[in-house]
């Protein structure tokens, strides 16, 4: 029997298919090819007309100047600290919270009025809360320090993770989860062990997605910091002066900015896609 | 009893003099808010010796433009201490002037030289309402470069500066009369050039709106022509990519900053190559030769934590040393007329900044409403030479906007427009 998927595989035919991914793989990939160039560009070449496609000499100098000039160590350990504390947050405290609207006490009324909630915090800008968040900051005395960009990025995350979280709940199976009560598991005890490693594939997803969201925010990090707390996202964002755009270490920063997403991305492919798709297909 | 008395002595003589030696704001540190250009390059530069002199630890922190906006705005506003000095551009003065101290009083107290600063810029930038809010200390009226290998005298009118645009042009070697910033938040300044030396105005001194004026029309059309003189990028040009073409050769005439990039660029021989052949000039004299004017004053806003080490800081940087050591090396233009008369800045290729300075050079609305203004200016302006607007329409789109802007955000009672 015919299925949809062969019909479809006779409508394009092979060369065509080859043609067209190589185009689409070329225009997603060109990007990162001419980040990759200008960054060991001489600064000659950055403003040629037409565009130098494959620089004649190369040079360390921008990665040399970004270390040494721009500030490069403080602003990826500031990127590293926020991200990773982001994500560990959301992480922990959405999980917990999707849990208990999946698996709590809570009357069915007052969980859906909560899941309500979350998913009205997704509806609105970031920039229209910037003003009371600077306030509430301030008064914590919070300026420039990475835990502001931690709560903040937790609180913008938080939503998601909870939301995404609640379908992996939903499939994991609760007769397991009433096996480990028999067997005398308190709710911490089932959760840790039972229930998370069933949710294993849900955690790394949304665990990944707030790691890039927070890694690449850049709204909070230019209200919320000044100098010291300023993450890479910033610093990049500096190089755009009225003076000059300086390209070459704009564009070596730019490497060294989608280097760890792109390694954990790498690492954690196979359980990031799994924990993205589960669920899509019914069993 | 004499020799008690000779040790009480010199133990006094030793306090004393480790009084006088230690410095005067020795374990105070100050942040200054400056925009990311070479004022930030210079105040780094400055703040080891300014330390060593006061004991006082500086940090610089600098933005671009629009971030710079944002930032000044929200710290002040909320009347946040991070900052000790700010720096806004002339155009923000009647925004952030509540939230800044008078400097008045210090002025008088310390005898502050301020004598030589040039009287019409300091009208424009860091006097505001009867108040002394900052003390300007870079005067830049936007001008051209050009070079003189193929212009002999600039014209003094626009009808003339198309003919040579004309004799120039030539896209076949990919050479083109202009370089111009064709983003809107560079082009819309170009644009009020001309239409302030044609003799027009957005509003007159009492505010009220002079925009749909035959000036206007003409300065849109002067303003859409020289796109035909440009290259076809030049709309997605900011200034980086039009001071670049003119460095590379590739222009005859450079719409800039010049003090930004071309200046110091423009004769060293491994980012130019126009080394020896290029001159800065005032923009076509037409009606009465008025540019806009880039200002940047300093001020310390009303709740910074260390005013008197912030005052000495103003004192030091916008001193006559240091504006005249800010113009050798990094092209910044001084706001004192004693400066402007060294011989060797008489000498420097900026001079004519000078002169058009004396011509005269304006900024537009300083009131809270001038920022949208502009914001106005630049999409009417935009839309019109890129062919989506007509005339009349972006004439309207102005107006329109202005009338709305004036009765929203109204000027303070008895502020006259002393801009455009």
């Amino acid at each position: 029997m015919r299925t949809r998927g062969m019909r479809l595989g006779n409508f394009l035919s092979l060369p065509v298919r080859i043609v067209v991914l190589v185009v689409l793989f070329a225009a997603i990939l060109f990007p990162f090819y001419w980040l990759i160039s200008n960054a060991f560009k001489m600064e000659q070449e950055y403003y040629h007309s037409p565009p130098i496609m494959f620089p004649s000499k190369l040079t360390l100098q921008n990665f040399q100047d970004i270390v040494l000039k721009y500030g490069l160590p403080r602003g990826l350990l500031n990127s590293v600290l926020i991200a990773t504390g982001t994500t560990a947050c959301t992480v922990f405290f959405g999980s917990l919270a999707s849990y208990s609207l999946v698996n709590g006490m809570l009357p069915r009324r007052l969980k859906k009025l909560f899941a309500g909630w979350f998913l009205i915090q997704k509806m609105y800008p970031a920039i229209v809360v910037a003003v009371p968040v600077f306030y509430i900051i301030r008064t914590l005395r919070l300026m420039d320090n990475v835990l502001a960009l931690v709560l903040m990025n937790t609180s913008f995350n938080l939503p998601l993770v909870i939301l995404l979280m609640v379908g992996f709940f939903q499939e994991a199976p609760y007769e397991v989860e009433e096996q480990s009560m028999l067997d005398g598991c308190n709710l911490l005890q089932r959760y840790v062990y039972v229930t998370a490693p069933m949710v294993r594939a849900g955690l790394i997803a949304t665990g990944m997605l707030t790691f890039v969201a927070s890694w690449n925010e850049l709204l909070y990090a230019v209200i919320l910091t000044i100098v010291r707390a300023k993450p890479l996202t910033v610093t990049i964002a500096g190089f755009i002066t009225d003076k000059a755009l300086v390209w070459g270490p704009m564009a070596a920063m730019g490497c060294v900015v989608i280097l760890p997403v792109l390694l954990i991305m790498w690492l954690m492919q196979r359980d990031f896609i799994s924990g993205v798709s589960a669920g899509a297909l019914k069993a | 009893m004499k020799k008690f008395l000779g040790i009480v002595l010199i133990l006094l003589l030793i306090a004393a003099v480790t009084g006088f030696a230690q410095k005067k704001f020795a374990g105070k540190s100050i942040r200054l808010l400056y925009f990311a250009a070479t004022y930030a390059e210079a105040a780094k530069e400055y703040s080891k010796e300014f330390e060593e002199k006061t004991g006082c630890k500086v940090e610089v922190v600098e933005f671009p433009y629009l971030t710079l906006y944002e930032k000044m705005g929200l710290s002040l506003s909320t009347g946040d201490s991070s900052y000790d000095i700010v720096t806004p551009a002339c155009q923000w003065d009647g925004e952030f002037e509540p939230f800044m101290d008078d400097l008045a009083p210090l002025i008088k107290r310390d005898k502050f030289d301020s004598e030589d600063i040039i009287p019409g810029l300091w009208e424009q930038s860091g006097k505001w309402a009867g108040k002394i809010m900052g003390i300007p200390f870079s005067n830049t009226p936007q001008t051209l470069a050009y070079r003189t290998d193929l212009i002999k005298e600039m014209p003094k009118n626009w009808d003339d500066f198309f003919k040579l645009c004309d004799k120039l042009n030539n896209p076949a070697k990919n050479f083109y009369a202009l370089a111009i910033p064709g983003v809107k938040e560079q082009f819309s300044g170009l644009w009020m050039m001309v239409q302030w030396s044609l003799g027009g105005r957005w509003a007159d001194q009492n505010w009220n709106l002079t925009i749909n004026s035959a000036e206007t029309r003409k300065s849109l059309e002067i303003a859409k022509k020289w796109m035909k003189y440009a290259d076809p990028a030049a709309p997605a040009w900011g200034l980086p990519e039009s001071d670049a073409a003119f460095l590379a050769g590739n222009a005859a005439i450079a719409f800039s900053w010049p003090t930004l990039s071309i200046a110091p660029n423009g004769d060293n021989p491994e980012k130019s190559k126009v080394v020896g052949k290029w001159a800065v000039a005032p923009i076509p004299y037409e009606k009465n030769g008025v540019t806009v004017l880039s200002s940047w004053d300093m001020g310390i806003p009303k709740a910074a934590k260390n005013k008197d080490a912030a005052w000495e800081w103003i004192k030091f940087y916008t001193s006559k040393e240091k504006q005249l050591a800010n113009f050798l090396k990094y092209s910044i233009l001084p706001s004192r007329i004693s400066v402007w008369q060294k011989p060797e800045v008489k000498s420097n290729k900026l001079y004519p900044h000078y002169q058009a300075s004396q011509q005269g050079a304006v900024i537009w609305w300083r009131i809270p409403a001038g920022t949208m203004a502009e914001a106005y200016v630049r999409d009417a302006v935009s839309n019109y030479i890129t062919d989506q607007w007509n005339l009349a329409k972006a004439i309207k789109f102005m107006e329109d906007g202005f009338k709305k802007l004036l009765a929203d955000y109204p000027p303070a009672k008895g502020v006259k427009n002393t801009g455009r």
